[in-house]
């Protein structure tokens, strides 16, 4: 009697859990999360969703990620084109890892749900598969890729990797610098060579040449919002630039069989306010001509869409300048990710100041003699509201 | 502007009275010479309005005795000041304790650049060169091709294989262990790594009194300096800018190695 409350109680408790996950994968996060749109609603009766495999279900939690996850996979050689190929995780979970405990969903009728989850085919001759979660661009194309999420959020300890590629400026460096002075008007300036840029490259639009500098402006003509070119920075999607020290087979910790020393299961139904977006919309993006969908994520996490990495200016100064808390940046907490306001003038006065009137204090001073002035020249949709605390503060209000 | 001659004059008889005493007490390993900071514009102590109210922001500019700026170097904020904190100087690790089982090409090789661990870019770079004629490279050269059978990734993930872990990263994480433990001691609030103009910027913390410090040498022998910062800008929420010259120890001291 016991034992049957007990059954139905856990039956129960992972139908609820579905339901929540279904309802919370609707909602954003820093990164993607599984959410198909295979899944069938949960049937009145208690009943387990097996099409949809989610780690958060406590029998998941209980072993190791190895003990499912293989490292490297048998395909990796083929995942990727030649040169960029490199071992890696990129299959699914062989099915020894689901045996011991979902014997009974395997073997159950002609068409086992459960196979749905890695199969494209469920039948007993064909291996045929989904694209795996890795690599991310080809999984992101894929149908299954487009409407999914992860359920991961990355850790990356910034400061302690910071000093891991710690160098000084060599001579050679200054020597550089002086040359590209004095042919400062003959050459394009390069961006500076920093430790910074083997993770984070500027992203270019495909079919886009290069990224060239052009000028902001939100509210261009026809009402069509333009965004400059130049304007993000891209972060990994994958293993290329983690497993070169971290490798199993010799490497630094955190091993990369041991994924949970990078990857962080976010909870269930965590805020993801950067689907529905702050300072841009996903109606901008698309008219901005943005694709990629980890692209479109960036941009939606912007408080600041208009800002370009590769103006003229910008590109000139070290990043570290902007990103003053890259010792504290975790993509697990919002806040640290902002680049403060104070970084964008005071002090070298570029864009905050009184004499003379740089363009923060201009619309804050417009804002606070007109509510309905729009602040145009960092922001898209956040020019509308009131000004923050901190622009106040900047400015001395 | 200059009006901390004064300070400066004090910290700097306080250092080379501390610079004797360690002078005497000769151990293995002795602290650090501590040097002193010269900052412009002085910092005029006062109460702030608050006692836990926000503080701004300080953007610091942090310049050598030669006025060069100090790029790419770290520092931390402090709540103690750095010498008066108990740090245990002499469990500092060197790194030419870390050289066990190298070979002499090895160690010439390294001793090309002023990198903590085999990671830094620089060494990355000379990669290719060194496979060829240092005998670890080529070993782990050699393991990469024979396990990835393709030259590009054996190079790429030379590390990965590369025999001697206590060349590779051995003193940087010893490093990292000593710094978490000082910073510990001192009250670190934040660390920060210095652009390549000498200068970093902190906000989001509260209006104090604080010390900056390296904690750890730049190169061997080389001083700590140890810094009062107080976060007093004309409008406590601003940011305040804060220019510190660092000047080399009161007396050279440097150990031998
Ligand atoms: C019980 C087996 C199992 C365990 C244990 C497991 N995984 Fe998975 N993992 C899977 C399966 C199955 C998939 C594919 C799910 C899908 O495509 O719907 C997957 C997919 C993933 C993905 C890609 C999808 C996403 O949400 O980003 C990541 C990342 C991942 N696992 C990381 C981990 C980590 C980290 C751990 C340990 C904390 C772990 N896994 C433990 C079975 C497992
Ligand atoms: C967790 C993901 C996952 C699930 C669930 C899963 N498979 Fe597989 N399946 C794989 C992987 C990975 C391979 C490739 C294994 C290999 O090649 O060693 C595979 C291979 C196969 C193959 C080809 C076997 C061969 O030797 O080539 C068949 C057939 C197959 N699966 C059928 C099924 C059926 C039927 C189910 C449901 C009862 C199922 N699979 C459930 C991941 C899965
Ligand atoms: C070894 C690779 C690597 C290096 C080097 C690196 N980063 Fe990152 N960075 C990452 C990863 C991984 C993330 C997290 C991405 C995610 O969670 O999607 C990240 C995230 C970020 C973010 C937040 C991105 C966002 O989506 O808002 C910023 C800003 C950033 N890094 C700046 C820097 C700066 C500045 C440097 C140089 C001091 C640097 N990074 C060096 C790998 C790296
Ligand atoms: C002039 C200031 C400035 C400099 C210099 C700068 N950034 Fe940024 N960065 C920003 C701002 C502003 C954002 C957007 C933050 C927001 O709106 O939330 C940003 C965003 C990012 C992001 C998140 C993706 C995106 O584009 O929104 C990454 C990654 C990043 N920066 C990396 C770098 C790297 C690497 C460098 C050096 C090569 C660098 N940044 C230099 C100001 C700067
Ligand atoms: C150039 C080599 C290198 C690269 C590239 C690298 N790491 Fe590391 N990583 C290290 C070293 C060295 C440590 C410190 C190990 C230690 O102190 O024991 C470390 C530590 C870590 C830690 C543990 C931090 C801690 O507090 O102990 C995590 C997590 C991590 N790395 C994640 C990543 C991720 C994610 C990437 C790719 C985006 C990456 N690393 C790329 C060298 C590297
Ligand atoms: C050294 C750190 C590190 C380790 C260890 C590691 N990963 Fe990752 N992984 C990353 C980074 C960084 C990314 C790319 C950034 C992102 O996805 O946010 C990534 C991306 C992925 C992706 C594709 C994107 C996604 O989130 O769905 C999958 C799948 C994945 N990892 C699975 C695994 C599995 C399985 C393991 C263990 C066998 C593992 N990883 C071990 C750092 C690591
Ligand atoms: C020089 C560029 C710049 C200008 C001009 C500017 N902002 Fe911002 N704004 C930023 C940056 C950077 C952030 C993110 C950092 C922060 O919140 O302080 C931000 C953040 C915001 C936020 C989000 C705050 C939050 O906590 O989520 C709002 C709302 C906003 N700005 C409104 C305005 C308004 C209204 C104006 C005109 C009076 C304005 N901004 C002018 C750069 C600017």
């Amino acid at each position: 009697m016991k034992r049957r409350t007990l059954t139905l109680a856990l039956l129960l408790t992972a139908a609820i859990a579905g339901v929540v996950y279904v309802s919370s994968s609707v909602s954003a996060g820093a990164q993607r999360r599984r959410a198909t749109t295979r899944r069938s609603a949960p049937a009145p009766r208690a009943r387990v969703d097996y099409t949809n495999f989610t780690h958060s279900t406590p029998a998941h939690r209980k072993d190791s990620c190895a003990s499912c996850h293989q490292s490297p996979s048998d395909n990796w050689a083929q995942a990727r084109e030649r040169d960029a190929a490199f071992p890696d995780i990129t299959d699914y979970p062989e099915h020894a890892s689901c045996l011991n405990c979902h014997r009974q969903q395997f073997f159950r009728g002609a068409r086992p749900a459960i196979c749905t989850v890695c199969h494209t085919v469920v039948s007993p001759r064909s291996g045929a598969r989904f694209p795996f979660a890795n690599p991310a661009e080809a999984f992101a194309r894929s149908e299954k890729g487009r409407a999914s999420t992860s359920e991961f959020a990355v850790i990356f300890p910034h400061d302690v990797h910071q000093d891991v590629m710690a160098r000084a400026p060599s001579l050679d460096e200054n020597r550089v610098r002086f040359v590209r002075a004095a042919f400062a008007q003959e050459q394009p300036v390069p961006s500076k060579p920093n430790s910074c840029s083997v993770c984070h490259e500027t992203y270019v639009k495909p079919g886009q040449a290069a990224a060239t500098p052009a000028p902001a402006d939100a509210n261009a003509a026809a009402g069509v919002p333009t965004l400059p070119a130049g304007l993000l920075k891209t972060t990994p999607t994958g293993h290329a630039s983690c497993f070169n020290c971290h490798w199993q087979d010799g490497g630094e910790k955190p091993l990369s069989t041991d994924c949970a020393g990078c990857h962080k299961l976010l909870p269930q139904g965590s805020p993801r306010p950067e689907l529905k977006g702050k300072d841009a919309d996903t109606q901008l993006a698309a008219r901005a001509g943005f694709t990629d969908p980890f692209i479109v994520r960036k941009l939606l996490r912007r408080d600041s869409v208009i800002f370009a990495h590769e103006e003229e200016r910008h590109r000139e100064i070290d990043c570290a300048t902007c990103h003053t808390r890259i010792p504290a940046l975790s993509t697990l907490d919002e806040t640290t990710l902002k680049v403060p306001i104070l970084s964008c003038g005071a002090g070298s006065s570029c864009h905050i100041g009184a004499k003379p009137k740089r363009i923060l204090n201009e619309e804050v001073d417009k804002k606070l003699a007109d509510p309905n002035f729009q602040c145009v020249k960092c922001h898209f949709n956040l020019g509308r509201e009131k000004p923050p605390r901190s622009h106040l503060d900047a400015t001395g209000k | 502007m200059r009006t901390g001659r004064r300070t400066h004059l004090l910290w700097a008889a306080l250092f080379s009275g501390l610079c004797l005493i360690t002078a005497a007490a000769a151990r293995a390993q002795s602290p650090p010479p501590a040097a002193s900071c010269q900052p412009t514009p002085t910092p005029i102590a006062a109460k702030p309005a608050e006692p836990d109210a926000d503080a701004g922001g300080i953007r610091v500019f942090l310049y050598d005795a030669d006025k060069k700026p100090l790029a790419r170097k770290r520092f931390y904020l402090l709540r103690r000041s750095a010498f008066s904190a108990g740090i245990d100087w002499a469990s500092m690790p060197r790194r030419a304790d870390f050289l066990q089982g190298a070979s002499p090409q090895l160690r010439e090789w390294l001793a090309r650049h002023d990198c903590d661990s085999l990671y830094c870019p620089e060494f990355e770079a000379e990669f290719p060169e060194a496979v060829k004629t240092v005998p670890e490279f080529k070993r782990a050269y050699d393991d990469g091709l024979r396990k990835y059978r393709n030259e590009k990734l054996a190079l790429k993930w030379l590390a990965v294989n590369f025999p001697l872990r206590n060349v590779r990263s051995e003193y940087f994480q010893r490093k990292r262990a000593w710094l978490e433990r000082a910073g510990q001691q001192a009250g670190k609030v934040v660390s920060f790594m210095t652009d390549e103009k000498g200068r970093a910027i902190f906000t989001g913390f509260k209006a104090g009194d604080y010390y900056l410090s390296n904690l750890f040498p730049f190169g061997e022998g080389g001083p700590v300096w140890d810094c009062k910062v107080t976060t007093l800008p004309p409008n406590p929420r601003q940011m305040w800018a804060v220019t510190y010259l660092l000047s080399p120890p009161a007396k050279q001291t440097a150990p031998s190695p």
